[in-house]
């Protein structure tokens, strides 16, 4: 059996992996992955207290996890064709039309 | 049944002139456009009305030698133990009182008639004679300090409204202004009086404040003069009878009110309102008697008057100033008489003061009226011929202020002057005849500048027969009204007037304006009134007499100019500062925060991881 704080760190380091890309990357559909990569982070953590409570609801919020993470990567995915086809970019820093001064 | 004939008349009496001022005002609100024959019925009626309810007064208690009457209508105020009611006190003091005001006023509205017969706002200046009329009696009427306080302020409105009458002039409007702030300085301080007195004796009746101060504060004549609470009262209450009477330090404002129509400098600038200091002191003569401090004030106040007023006088050119600083002059008389004691001698000048003047401004009007408003004695002369009537009236009125055996002025200032030397006040004695002999000088230099000499302009208009009836009226009255109304000295507790006149000093005081008036006829023929004066010391002392000693120019450098210097240096509000700061402050932090919102995505992340790792740390630290 793995030991619990080795699941923490573990789910952390993924998160944190998530964040920088989030913050780094300036292309639309990498931030997307690194979003899911945080999603995914959080869903490993909620597995492991699971598995640590002998409880199954760790697991259910997993499936549900999967679910957001499907219908938020549909819309993401959605926005990403949208931006291409405006911008004919996916930079997310071209993005500052609300911006006007 | 007696007390209720009495009270129903009191009430008519006040009433009557409100009523038909409510009238008029009424009219005018819904513009409703009256005739002016209307209006003059309406408003003179209502006066009459009341003078003839005065004068059944009069004839009702004619016999009861010491009278006094009080009658509740109604309550006004009550919250706790305090209260004030609508009364009237009646006595032989305020029934001379409101027969100067209904029958004076009585003649000058009617004298108002012809005199503002062309003017546009007719309706409007009988509204404000009417509210007058109404105010002074509500004044010299009220039996509480509040409702005494309240016809005061009134009188001081329509005061106000009345010289800024013609405010189309700009000088009209500061003289208005002028007017009201200074007599504001003293209704300030009446007010404070006011309040002391009801916080010492609980009470705002003034007969009963004057009962409880008598046994609060007996007199004690050993003590001389400090400042204890009833000389305290006192000075505040003679503050606010300075102000209101053009005494010193606030009388500059009198001889600017002159702006005003002339019916209305004869009604309310020298007739009745200034006249109403010297009712209040006689009204709280007990009180006044109590502390000796105050009573040494008020002479003291009114022998400077005076002197300042009289000499001031010697030199105007201006018709109605020369009038208005007499009528300083003689209200100085009247305080003088007040603070010696004699208050009886002081009201019966008052009365005798209203005759006179009324008549000498009222033919100063018509003379005006007659010469294309010209003011300037100077510019008339020779005018004997040409108007007789208004000269005889001149002449009357000049007589009696000059006080001429005779002449109803004569008898009340030697009564005065008398009763300051029974009283062994040699020093203002000899102020007052020294006042004399100036009085006579002036008011004969007026006569003989104006209606002898040469020609220089002629009369275009003859006056009215309204104004020729209230005339001679008062022609009448000016030479037969110096009779002392009986009851006056019960009133004031006074013992009757000493018989043993001294002949000589009685000779010697009619000699005095009789002098006065022979070196005036000297100067006159010499030609010496309108020469120019080639010294400068002489041209100076011409100027500072001229501008009344310099008062207006000294208030001008102690308080005018240093109050737009302060408003000047204060223009943009330091209190609008703070508001000023906020707006400032929001837009500065507008500016830095603003570039926080770039549009950046990415940005905005690191903010809020930022953000999170901050909370999360003070949340697992700090707690």
């Amino acid at each position: 059996m793995i030991p619990l704080e080795h699941l923490l760190f573990f789910s952390i380091v993924l998160f944190v992996i998530g964040v920088f890309g989030i913050l780094v990357r300036r292309n639309l559909l990498f931030i997307l992955i690194s979003i899911e990569i945080m999603l995914n982070a959080v869903a490993v953590l909620f597995v492991a207290a699971g598995n640590y409570h002998n409880n199954a609801d760790g697991q259910i919020m997993y499936l549900l996890i999967l679910t957001l993470a499907a219908s938020e990567v549909a819309v993401g995915l959605g926005l990403v064709i949208q931006m291409y086809r405006r911008t004919l970019s996916l930079d997310v820093d071209q993005l500052t039309s609300m911006n006007e001064q | 049944m007696q007390d209720q004939y009495l009270s129903q008349l009191l009430l008519a009496v006040v009433l009557l002139p409100l009523l038909s001022a409510t009238l008029l005002i009424l009219a005018a609100l819904f513009s409703v456009s009256l005739k002016n024959i209307l209006v003059a019925t309406l408003a003179v009626g209502a006066i009459a009305g009341s003078a003839v309810c005065v004068a059944l007064l009069n004839l009702h208690l004619a016999e009861a030698g010491n009278f006094s009457f009080s009658y509740v209508y109604a309550n006004w105020l009550s919250v706790g133990s305090f209260s004030a009611v609508f009364g009237v006190y009646l006595d032989s003091l305020s029934l001379v009182m409101i027969s100067i005001v209904s029958g004076v006023g009585f003649l000058i509205h009617l004298y108002s008639v012809g005199f503002m017969a062309k003017d546009p706002n007719f309706q409007r200046f009988f509204i404000y004679l009417n509210l007058f009329v109404a105010a002074m009696l509500v004044l010299v009427l009220a039996d509480n300090l509040l409702m005494l306080f309240l016809g005061w302020e009134g009188v001081g409105l329509c005061s106000y409204l009345l010289i800024g009458f013609w405010h189309q002039k700009h000088a009209n409007s500061l003289a208005a202004n002028k007017a009201f702030i200074m007599t504001r300085i003293g209704d300030t301080a009446m007010a404070i009086g006011l309040l002391l007195l009801f916080m010492l004796l609980g009470t705002l009746d003034i007969q009963q404040i004057q009962l409880q101060a008598e046994q609060l504060w007996p007199l004690q004549s050993d003590r001389g003069a400090v400042f204890d609470s009833v000389t305290i009262c006192a000075l505040l209450l003679l503050a606010g009878a300075v102000g209101k009477s053009g005494q010193l330090p606030l009388q500059s404002w009198l001889p600017d009110a002159m702006a005003g129509p002339t019916p209305v400098s004869a009604l309310i600038h020298a007739a009745t309102m200034v006249t109403a200091g010297v009712y209040l002191v006689a009204r709280f003569h007990q009180l006044f008697s109590l502390s000796p401090l105050a009573m040494q004030s008020v002479a003291t106040v009114g022998a400077i008057t005076l002197i300042i007023a009289a000499t001031a006088a010697l030199v105007q050119r201006d018709v109605k100033r020369i009038l208005a600083y007499s009528t300083i002059s003689q209200i100085g008389y009247m305080f003088l008489a007040l603070g010696a004691g004699a208050y009886s001698a002081a009201v019966f000048h008052l009365m005798t003061h209203a005759f006179f003047k009324a008549l000498l401004f009222l033919s100063a009007g018509a003379l005006i009226y007659s010469m294309q408003h010209q003011h300037n004695i100077f510019r008339m002369g020779g005018l004997c011929r040409k108007m007789p009537f208004i000269c005889a009236c001149f002449f009357f009125g000049c007589a009696a202020l000059a006080a001429l055996p005779l002449m109803s002025g004569f008898f009340s200032k030697e009564l005065i002057l008398q009763k300051l030397l029974d009283r062994e006040m040699y020093g203002f004695w000899l102020v007052a005849l020294s006042g004399a002999f100036i009085t006579a000088f002036y008011s004969f230099r007026l006569f003989f500048v104006v209606f002898f000499g040469s020609t220089t302009q002629l009369p275009d208009s003859k006056p009215d027969s309204t104004m020729q009836i209230a005339l001679s009226v008062l022609v009448l009255l000016t030479i037969f009204g110096g009779i002392m109304p009986s009851g006056l000295t019960a009133v004031f507790a006074e013992s009757e007037l000493a018989t043993d006149h001294n002949l000589a000093i009685i000779l010697f005081t009619i000699a005095v304006p009789l002098s006065a008036i022979a070196v005036c006829w000297f100067v006159f023929k010499k030609q010496l009134f309108n020469i120019n004066i080639k010294s400068d010391k002489l041209k100076g002392l011409h100027n500072f007499l001229y501008s009344g000693w310099g008062f207006d120019q000294l208030y001008n450098a102690l308080f005018v100019h240093p109050f737009i210097k302060a408003t000047n240096s204060n223009k943009k509000d330091f209190i609008d500062s703070f508001y000023t700061g906020l707006w400032q402050l929001s837009q500065f932090s507008h500016q830095y925060l603003n570039k926080l919102q770039n549009g950046q995505l990415r940005w905005y992340n690191a903010s809020l991881v930022l953000f999170s790792i901050a909370a999360l740390t003070f949340l697992f630290t700090g707690l």
